[in-house]
């Protein structure tokens, strides 16, 4: 029983289901009752049928919190129809719910009257009949699409008429406006860092010591930054790194690239040099200004340090290290600057499209307040974009979203595997990155070819890998696959298949895994603990081969089918490739099948599953999500459901091209708006960008 | 001194009345006052520290091959506890412990080693209820020395620790033997038997960069919510410990015969071939039992594979993992031949950790005789993921403070009761500790010498 109460309290969906009936079957008893009361005309049982009315109206408020606690849980478990029914639920919970709470309001009211007017209790309690009523129409109306949200196979309907939904038309935008969530503090992740260093001392400097590890959270890295800190041992590889990182800035070759003046004397103290370089350096590093006894702090370090080691240069090294270990450098705080209201913008904007620091033009721009000029704004959004930096934006969202970051821990058995090596893997992650950039930037094709185009890039160390002659000795060569080798789109890559996969063998599982959580944005639920393999055997069993005849076990045993349904299928239309990502037609012997379905949508060979995910509409959709919550750092609220739903419109009418994604995201609200960031009376509405061009042609 | 002695008492004594309805207790760090300047009172036939360590496997053991059947002193070893015969006079083993789940979900690899560190099981995969044990102990011995803990992971990766103050503030590990020297040995570290100190004048330079840096304390948290807030305070905790390193730096550290410093290890490869890691492994504990010889931390926690093991051998398909999932039962044997293979070569690691530290002379007895080392596992059955009855030993006496060479069973009682003796016995005062079911007050009074 304690375990039932547990789960109650602690699960906002049950606690939502257990109370979501009481409203209306409530409100109608309460009705019920009044009518009687009111027909008998005795004062008690007024106040009875009013109270009645009262208690079951203020059942709404808990309905309404449980659920509103519910939705992010609940969103993730369905499938698109039920998605679509659970937000219409909730849009008509937005517009209609208000009734139950002023229900109630209205019979405390009408209580009030009735205490002290005898003459108006009838009246009054007709009037809260009226209003009970109608808050039942309400309930029934919200409930009758909630009641949708449930399995597919226990539907009336197929999808909502989609009425109550917030469409995107300049009417209605006015919700969009509630479009946003808090800005969050980010530790800057190591190529973050690289790119900062890189930006202002200029190339060339070794970075020597170990970042914090990073943590996923929520299916993306960048999240798990806006959560992250710094410890101990973490401080220390850090301040490790900054000084020497100081070190070799300040070495003559490296000097020359960054600093503006030189000392009167470089063995002895120099502060109005000093003061300069740390007013240029400081405002890049930290990407706010510094104030004056920020600056004042650090020539003060400066000058002791040239006063014990006698060198104008290893003073600077000093103050440098304090500012690369300062809080406003290892962790993007976005606050107003004070002086600068933009900082956090166009940190947030450069660090999106960038993955780096606001570069000298733009904290020009921001440093005279123009980026709260929309065509400012919207030329630099322009420049960022067009800008060839941009691939290094791409290519910091991808292996975010690919989850590439395993390739640091990747290993697999030497015996097993002998071609395998640091640089394969290395270079496995780079084919794969380069063909996203050589796809979605240069050509600015549309993302869903990205899994059915034959073309990428090859080495000669991937050479043996793929079994396919490169002409190249060093550097990468275009290619485009050829028919014979099987290899279609990004999915038959070996970057996938050797990360998603064992150190001695394939996994169709984690393949299946990855597809569903990172590509395709849905929940698999973990294995219970109690899982038995008994009837699973070994790899080199003589009677199941393939992996597909092991798997069998899971999709005959019902309680292992309901989750790995959801994988299988897919993973094992990549046994294709073994655990490095080579193609083979064979396992063991027995020749493999590599046919299985989507979702309903069947697939004879890998290609085949290329276009069958292509056809998803789920990848869109979760591409445009994952972006999304990486560019603002945070999961979306609930305010931003809808326009998540706009965004992905958008995204489509843009022909499904990155860039369009990017820009619509770049100038929609809850990028513009949060608090904290200056601008947040300033956009209320993001028409698309798509159809003002439209209209603009048009007129 | 005797009046601020009497102010902690009652400031405890109210402490422990105010919260005695909650599951966990405040406990007290040392105040520094109360110590020597050295913060360890070494100096002059004074009793020598005591340090803590935890050393991790993954994938637990077989049941009824690993738990002894016989209780109390002189135990037969069971056949996946032979690889201890040689040190057992070292090791004190405790079978039977669970951690309780009370409706939580079992939580695969993770709540059995958050359940022993925790004090309770973890409510999702992504939060842990409170600092672990090594933290909360490191908080209360590990102020005055150079480094409040030292992680290591014998398989190479950093990001597997279980040491954390909370799920985001995770102590990463060395992943070498070469990075764990550089780190202790290397720059910063003064050679407490050199006789002649001068403290270098970089150190001085290094505070005073530190210095600077908590001028922009103030301007920053007033922008932050309050999240964000903690995350910063955590940073400038942090800051705080590399400036108190820095300040050990500036002072002559006390001589200790113990520390002999020896050359730096070879660089080995990483990987998670069991013979590498084995390898690594044992290279890396003879340089943390030099780290604690010369006093340069309290607290260690080792990890020998991380749960849901990925150890192999070279040329198999299997992992570690899989196979206590996969591997068929062999019928005549009754157990997983190869899954059983790794288990005894985790054994067989374990007890060379207990021998290199027992080798290492020091005072009156060795560096094990003042240390207390918890070994540990996510699981005892791994095929089911099992949290009931997982392996636990104890090794070294902690300065007389904890029996050897006993076998005590638990019953089923929580494992939270391991932890709270453990925090008593390095001396954090705490009367109760765990939370969900696993609450207790009662150490495990059979192991208290």
């Amino acid at each position: 029983m304690t375990e039932l109460w547990f789960e109650i309290s602690e699960n906002p969906a049950y606690r939502h289901i257990l109370l979501n009936h009481l409203p209306i079957t409530g409100l109608a008893v309460s009705a019920c009752v009044l009518a009687w009361a009111i027909w008998e005309n005795r004062w008690r049982s007024l106040v009875f049928g009013l109270l009645l009315c009262l208690a079951t109206s203020a059942s709404g408020i808990l309905v309404m919190q449980s659920g509103d606690a519910a939705y992010p849980f609940l969103f993730d478990q369905l499938d698109g129809a039920g998605q679509a029914w659970l937000d219409d639920h909730v849009a008509l919970a937005e517009r209609w719910g208000r009734a139950l709470p002023t229900n109630a309001l209205l019979a405390t009211i009408a209580l009030g009257i009735g205490a002290r007017r005898a003459s108006l209790r009838r009246y009054a309690s007709a009037v809260v009949l009226c209003t009970t009523l109608g808050s039942l129409a309400a309930a029934s109306v919200i409930a009758t699409a909630g009641g949708q949200v449930r399995h597919s196979e226990f539907r009336f309907s197929s999808a909502p008429t989609g009425e109550a939904i917030a469409v995107s038309s300049g009417e209605t935008s006015q919700k969009t406006h509630e479009a946003r969530g808090p800005a969050v503090m980010r530790r800057l992740t190591e190529a973050q860092y690289r790119n900062a260093i890189e930006d202002v001392f200029g190339p060339g400097i070794e970075l020597a010591g170990r970042f914090e590890p990073e943590n996923r959270r929520d299916g993306l890295i960048a999240l798990g930054s806006s959560r992250a800190t710094i410890t101990s041992s973490g401080f220390e590889q850090y301040e490790r790194m900054a000084s020497d990182v100081a070190r070799q800035a300040l070495a003559p070759a490296q000097r020359a690239k960054w600093i503006p003046c030189a000392p009167l004397d470089e063995a002895s103290a120099d502060p109005a040099c000093a003061a300069s370089i740390l007013e240029r350096v400081g405002p890049m590093l930290l990407r706010v200004p510094l104030s004056e006894s920020n600056v004042a702090a650090r020539v003060e370090v400066a000058n002791q340090a040239v006063a014990e080691l006698g060198d104008f240069y290893a003073g600077i090294a000093s103050a440098l290290t304090s500012l690369l270990v300062a809080p406003g450098f290892l962790f993007r705080i976005e606050a107003t600057g004070g002086a600068w209201p933009d900082a956090a913008l166009a940190s947030r904007l450069s660090y999106f499209l960038w993955n780096a620091g606001p570069d000298a033009e733009l904290l020009e721009v921001v440093g005279r307040g123009g980026l709260a000029d929309p065509a400012t704004y919207a030329q630099q959004v322009d420049r960022l974009l067009s800008s060839p930096r941009l691939e290094q934006g791409v290519r910091a969202l991808f292996e975010d979203v690919f989850q590439f970051d395993d390739f640091d821990d990747l290993g697999k058995d030497p015996i097993r595997y002998p071609i395998f090596s640091a640089k394969v893997a290395s270079h496995a992650k780079e084919q794969t990155l380069r063909t996203v950039v050589d796809h979605l930037v240069e050509r600015e094709s549309d993302y869903r070819t990205l899994f059915t185009t034959r073309r990428s890039f090859m080495t000669r160390a991937l050479g043996p890998v793929y079994a396919l002659p490169v002409r190249a000795e060093s550097g990468w060569e275009e290619i485009d696959f050829p028919e014979s080798s099987g290899r279609r789109g990004v999915l038959t890559h070996a970057s996938f298949n050797m990360l998603n996969a064992h150190s001695g063998r394939s996994s169709a599982t984690l393949r299946g895994l990855f597809l569903r959580e990172a590509l395709l944005c849905q929940h698999v639920p973990p294995a219970p603990a109690d899982v038995d393999f008994g009837l699973f055997n070994a790899d080199d069993s003589p009677e199941f081969r393939t992996a597909r005849d092991r798997l069998e076990v899971h999709s005959s045993n019902a309680t292992c089918r309901s989750c790995h349904l959801l994988t299988d299928p897919i993973g094992l239309g990549l046994e294709r490739f073994d655990g490095m990502g080579r193609h083979r037609s064979t396992e063991n012997g027995a020749p493999i099948d590599a046919s299985g379905d989507l979702d309903g949508d069947r697939f004879e060979d890998p290609a085949g599953l290329g276009e069958a995910i292509a056809a998803s509409d789920r990848l869109t959709a979760c591409l445009a999500k994952q972006t999304y919550q990486y560019a603002i750092g945070r999961v979306t609220t609930l305010g931003e459901r809808s326009w998540l739903r706009e965004l992905e419109e958008r995204f489509e009418d843009g022909g499904y091209k990155l860039k369009v994604l990017l820009r619509e995201i770049v100038h929609s609200p809850g990028f513009l708006n949060a608090p904290g960031l200056a601008r947040a009376e300033r956009v209320t509405s993001a028409p698309s960008l798509l159809r003002r061009s439209a209209k603009e042609d048009a007129s | 001194m005797t009046f601020l002695i009497t102010r902690r008492r009652l400031l405890e004594r109210t402490l422990r009345g105010s919260l005695a309805g909650a599951g966990i207790s405040v406990g007290l760090p040392y105040l520094d006052v109360f110590l020597n300047s050295n913060g360890d009172a070494l100096a002059a036939g004074a009793p020598l520290p005591l340090r803590f360590g935890t050393w991790f496997y993954g994938c637990g053991m077989n049941p009824d091959r690993w738990n002894p059947t016989s209780e109390g002193a002189d135990f037969a070893l069971p056949p996946e506890l032979q690889p201890i015969e040689a040190v057992r006079q070292h090791i004190s083993v405790l079978s039977g412990f669970s951690v309780i789940l009370a409706g939580e979900t079992n939580h695969v690899h993770r709540t059995g080693v958050f359940g022993t560190l925790t004090g309770g099981a973890p409510k999702n995969t992504t939060e842990i209820d409170g600092p672990t044990l090594d933290v909360l102990i490191a908080d209360t011995v590990g102020q005055s020395t150079r480094f409040r803990s030292l992680e290591m992971a014998a398989h190479g990766l950093a990001k597997d620790t279980y040491s954390m103050r909370s799920e985001r503030a995770r102590n990463s590990a060395e992943p070498s033997p070469l990075s764990l020297y550089q780190r202790v040995f290397g720059s910063g570290f003064t050679d407490p038997n050199a006789g002649e100190f001068a403290p270098d004048p970089k150190t001085m330079l290094r505070k005073s960069v530190l210095s600077a840096v908590t001028e922009d304390r103030k301007a920053i948290e007033g922008q932050l919510g309050q999240a964000d807030r903690e995350r910063l305070d955590e940073y400038f905790t942090s800051l705080r410990q590399l400036e108190r390193q820095l300040e050990l730096q500036l002072s002559a550290p006390p001589p200790l015969e113990a520390c002999t410093p020896a050359s730096a290890p070879k660089g080995s490869p990483v990987s998670q071939d069991i013979e590498h890691v084995a390898e690594n492994h044992d290279s890396m504990t003879k340089v943390l039992a030099l780290a604690l010889a010369c006093d340069q931390s309290r607290v260690f926690n080792m990890v020998f594979s991380a749960g849901a093991s990925r150890l192999h051998t070279a040329g198999s398909a299997d992992t570690h993992h899989t196979l206590t999932h996969e591997e068929a039962k062999d019928p005549e044997l009754g157990y997983q031949p190869e899954a059983t293979k790794f288990v005894l070569r985790s054994m067989e690691a374990w007890a060379r950790f207990v021998d290199v530290l027992a080798s290492v002379r020091e005072g009156d007895g060795t560096l094990l005789d003042h240390s207390v080392v918890l070994c540990h596992s996510e699981t005892s059955d791994a095929n089911s993921h099992s949290v009931t009855g997982l392996p636990l030993m104890l090794a070294g006496t902690a300065g007389g403070r904890v029996k050897n060479g006993i076998h005590i069973r638990g019953a089923g009682e929580s494992t939270a009761r391991v932890g709270l003796t453990l925090q008593q016995v390095m001396g954090r005062n705490v009367a109760r500790w765990g939370y969900r079911g696993n609450e207790t007050s009662r150490p495990i009074s059979e192991i208290l010498a």
